[in-house]
């Protein structure tokens, strides 16, 4: 067509389309030449139409870039150019609208209800508790340390129970007043609260291996901490070579045998003892030293359980072995236990 | 130059009309444009025929491509997909629907039912 074109026709052509490029300069780039591509071939065959002038026929350049302008639904500046950018995504997320609301009714129809968000809507405000809950229950163990489902029952338990009452009711009443919000803080509230179904579910199946993993620890040992026996006779002296053993007869294994006897270090592979081991107590003797005089205060000691063969839990008093010269208490008798009184020269076994 | 009543209401369908007219057959724009006013919208500006056929592919209803010509520029032709017969579709059944009560309220006044 453009070699029949006289060339004045060409040149008018050729104005018009810069007439209204001009009206679209404050656009960016990209949305510009979008608008004007068709253009030329518009205003090519229209121009063949007839000899009308071309703004006889569509108007002012000017006035054809407005409708045009407006009818793309181009908005000016920046918020297009955003807009643009992300058209693509717009379109995708359309068709993703579309794919849901089938779902939603499909699966709506099944359950009874025109559309399945109709139920789901139903069960909004049991989320709105369980939702406090876990916020609470995450400040608890996050702040507070707190392990396990339910507060305890006391002191801090009642905190941990105010806790989760008001965040369950600040919950509620978030759920109550959030629809009448502005569409940017919605869905930041929406998002805050997929992460926090994302974390109750994390915790969900934590605990749930926790639970398993406990069974084989049922009952915590008291005696896991004692790596060493020191026993000592009625008059304070302390016994090397003692053999313990339980009710039943058979020997009462404790501690790792883990100790340097003159730098060698002598401890079973797997740390485990076999039954048949005999072991005897004390099981690190201070190396070539001589044992420590016994502390003065336990030979008029009454104390209720003989000091052979009777475990205490004085571990927890002295929380270093490197005091055998203060463990008296080891042989239980709590009310002395001069840590530390004599014999702090005497090097005890080291760990 | 424009009837502006017309105008008024062909902006709210013209849209639909376009799709109408894509469902028929493919088209370039000033094609589309010769047969929306051959159907009887004398009233469409070619801007605007343009601007909606942008719009519309922006929203995902339409795919374009490019046949070449010996004579002239290139003309972009312009087809519908499957979410735009789709849209048609519901924007059809919602403007006969929108028709038939216009209609029968200029008939009745609203009076009777």
């Amino acid at each position: 067509m453009n070699a029949v074109e006289p060339p004045a026709r060409q040149e008018e052509i050729a104005r018009y389309l810069d007439g209204v490029r001009a009206a679209l300069l404050d656009l960016p780039p990209q949305v510009r030449d979008e608008l004007l591509e068709d253009l030329l071939a518009h205003l090519t065959e229209v121009a063949a139409e007839s000899e009308e002038p071309l703004v006889d026929r569509l108007g002012q350049p000017a006035a054809y870039a407005a409708e045009l302008r407006a009818t793309a639904g181009v908005e000016t500046g920046e918020t297009q150019s955003l807009q643009d950018s992300t058209q693509w995504l717009y379109a995708a997320v359309n068709r993703l609208k579309n794919a849901v609301n089938v779902v939603d009714r499909r699966a709506g129809r099944f359950i009874g209800y025109p559309r399945a968000r109709d139920f789901l809507v139903l069960l909004a405000p049991a989320w709105w508790v369980l939702r406090g809950y876990v916020v609470a229950m995450i400040v608890l163990n996050t702040l507070f340390g707190y392990q396990g489902l339910t507060p305890s029952a006391d002191a801090e338990g009642l905190v941990g129970t105010l806790l989760i009452a008001a965040m369950t009711i600040g919950s509620i009443k978030l759920g109550a007043i959030s629809p009448d919000w502005s569409s940017l803080r919605r869905f930041a509230a929406y998002s805050a609260t997929a992460v926090l179904g994302f974390v109750l579910l994390v915790g969900v199946l934590t605990l749930d291996d926790r639970s398993e993993a406990s069974d084989s620890v049922s009952v915590w040992n008291p005696w896991s901490g004692i790596e060493d026996v020191y026993p000592y006779d009625a008059n304070g002296q302390p016994l090397i070579g003692v053999r313990l053993f339980d009710q039943n007869g058979n020997p009462i294994v404790l501690g790792s045998r883990q100790c340097l006897r003159q730098g060698v270090a002598d401890w079973a592979p797997n740390g485990q003892w076999s039954q048949s081991d005999n072991v005897s107590y004390p099981l690190c003797p201070w190396p070539g030293s001589p044992l420590p005089a016994p502390a003065p205060s336990l030979s008029g000691s009454h104390s209720p359980s003989s000091p052979s063969g009777s475990p205490s839990p004085s571990d927890s008093r002295s929380g270093a072995p490197a005091a055998p010269s203060g463990t008296p208490a080891a042989s239980g008798t709590a009310s002395i236990a001069p840590t530390g009184s004599s014999g702090s020269s005497v090097p005890g076994p080291t760990r | 130059m424009f009837d502006v009543d017309t105008t008024q209401l062909l902006k709210g369908v013209l849209d639909l009309a376009v799709l109408a007219v894509l469902r028929a057959e493919d088209g370039y724009g000033y094609d589309i444009l010769r047969r929306l006013r051959v159907a009887g919208l004398e009233e469409v500006g070619d801007a605007s025929v343009y601007g909606t056929l942008r719009r519309l592919f922006q929203a995902g209803y339409l795919t374009t491509y490019v046949v070449p010509s010996e004579s002239g520029p290139h003309r972009k032709y312009y087809a519908l997909n499957a979410a735009g017969r789709t849209q048609l579709d519901s924007s059809g059944k919602i403007w006969r629907a929108f028709a038939a009560t216009m209609d029968h309220l200029i008939e009745h006044g609203g009076t009777s039912r």
